[in-house]
């Protein structure tokens, strides 16, 4: 395993966060979704991160909780930014990072006024930490997984039989088998976009011609081992468009 | 920039690391460095999988969002419209924002919550039987942990569910009245509403139940699963519930046949 050096690396996410906060002002009421909802993902997904982080010093703060503030303050935060009202053009990317994390702080604090009975740290208490390179894991880190050849080669045949799906297919199978997606959400997604009966017909098919795929290589459907989600992703990241001899169908 | 290990300071990637990978804002060089380590660290490629997975979450949920909240109107931005009709309005602020919070967050929770197609998140919580179908429980406690978790049972089958669950919290019953301790709790839990707390007591052995204990188990855990989201893991439970030949079985199976077959 290598150790990748973030000391003085500055995170790039808040370089197109600013792009996408100037398309979403200049097409204002243009009925154009698609930075909206980028800069919603990419809002989110920050908030997210820096209130989980940030809940850690807290008691009482659920994982529902920490999706519902992120979610409503991404959304506060696109309407501000549509409306003129937040702008971070000209801004650093740690000005923008602070932001965020400073948002997120006072999210979490308002939530912890409203349930007062609920004992929180001392305020006081909560250090500050560097804007840039953070987040990362001190210390002996762990050693590398010895994986087994039977992990390498249950991965290598899911690969193999993801990989002979139709892309619908596949992220369907994808969002449910390893992200635990919903039905609704995942007929949602906007690389599927089909009803949510249709998922589960999908989904149905897919499982039925990944066990037949695995059968045929001597391997039984089973749990994603620990450690292998990086091979999966990138693999589905390579599989854009799906291959020629496509073997699954999706038709309902 | 190079890697060099005796120079840097040895750690993982950063939050920010898997936020650029994932919107691909990554130096190619960087997204190497990130990779390589994701590829060999297994705590690391585990925080990856939960990010992506809210991210993929986030992008599912993106447009039903922000379809409450309409896009601003064209100039909105300009202010100078604005400044004059705004001030108007200035003693509704609250009451406006507060109207326009609760439309938020009444669709949101309905994006949410709403009844999907899934058949194990159709699936609901179910009683469980009734304790004096199981011939000796009485006679076999034999511990006051043991005594204790009857108790509890008596109070779960009163419906008296605040009572049961804090008998049910209290530990040192052994063996299958352990179990048994579990599944009631986990079950009193799920019908509190409280799938999320329900789940850390299901994990483990429940062979150490006889039927249909075992069964019900893997009914409680299958319910509590869907109820948190945790789909794929509900999908195999209810695929291997559909299999057994009795009335868990058959509860199993009028949930609808579409999503046979495990992951």
């Amino acid at each position: 395993m290598s150790y990748p050096p973030h000391a003085g690396v500055e995170p790039r996410w808040p370089i197109r966060l600013i792009a996408l906060c100037s398309a979403v002002r200049k097409g204002a009421g243009s009925g154009c979704p698609e930075p909206r909802e980028e800069l919603w993902v990419l809002l989110r997904d920050s908030l997210l991160l820096a209130i989980t982080r940030e809940a850690a010093r807290y008691r009482g703060i659920g994982r529902e909780d920490i999706h519902d503030l992120a979610s409503a303050k991404a959304l506060e935060l696109v309407s501000r930014a549509e409306r003129g009202e937040w702008d971070p053009t000209g801004r650093s990317t740690g000005e923008v990072v602070l932001y965020i994390r400073s948002t997120a702080r006072r999210a979490l604090l308002r939530l912890m006024d409203r349930r007062r009975g609920q004992t929180s740290l001392d305020e006081a208490d909560v250090e500050e930490v560097a804007v840039v390179g953070r987040g990362g894991l001190p210390g002996a880190p762990d050693p590398p997984p010895e994986r087994s050849a039977e992990t390498q080669e249950f991965l290598r045949g899911l690969i193999d039989c993801l990989s002979r799906l139709r892309e619908r297919a596949r992220t369907v199978w994808v969002l449910r088998g390893i992200h635990d997606l919903s039905t609704r959400e995942i007929a949602a997604h906007p690389q599927v976009g089909v009803s949510p009966g249709n998922v589960d017909v999908i989904l149905m098919r897919v499982r039925a011609t990944l066990r037949d795929c695995l059968g045929s290589k001597g391997l039984e459907p089973g749990h994603l081992p620990p450690g292998s989600f990086t091979q999966i992703w990138l693999a589905m990241s390579g599989l854009a468009t799906s291959p020629a001899g496509a073997v699954e169908e999706e038709h309902t | 920039m190079t890697l060099d290990p005796e120079r840097e300071p040895r750690s993982h990637v950063t939050d920010d690391d898997l936020l650029d990978l994932i919107h691909g804002a990554s130096s190619t060089e960087r997204r190497e460095e990130v990779v390589s380590h994701l590829l060999g660290c297994e705590a690391c490629d585990g925080r990856f999988r939960s990010i992506v997975r809210d991210h993929e979450r986030g992008r599912a949920l993106a447009a039903d969002a922000l379809t409450s909240a309409p896009a601003a109107a064209p100039g909105a931005h300009a202010g100078a419209a604005r400044r004059a009709w705004w001030p108007r309005f200035a003693g509704w602020r609250a009451p406006l924002v507060a109207a326009l919070l609760l439309t938020i967050g009444g669709t949101w929770m309905l994006a949410r919550h709403g009844p999907g197609t899934d058949p194990a998140a159709r699936a609901r919580p179910e009683w469980l039987p009734q304790v004096t179908r199981w011939g000796n429980l009485r006679q076999a406690a034999e511990s006051s942990a043991d005594s204790i978790v009857l108790v509890a049972i008596e109070a779960y089958e009163r419906r008296d569910l605040r009572r049961a669950e804090s008998l049910l919290r209290t530990p040192g019953a052994v063996g299958s009245y352990e179990f048994l301790r579990r599944l009631y709790l986990a079950n009193t839990l799920e019908a509190l509403g409280r799938s999320e707390e329900a789940l850390p007591e299901l994990v483990g052995m429940s062979w150490m139940l006889p039927e249909p204990w075992r069964g019900e188990w893997d009914w409680t855990s299958m319910v509590a699963c869907a109820r948190s989201g945790r789909m794929a893991r509900a999908d195999s439970l209810l695929d291997v519930l559909r299999r057994r030949d009795d009335a868990i079985g058959a509860r199993a199976r009028a949930l609808g046949n579409d999503a046979r077959g495990g992951r």
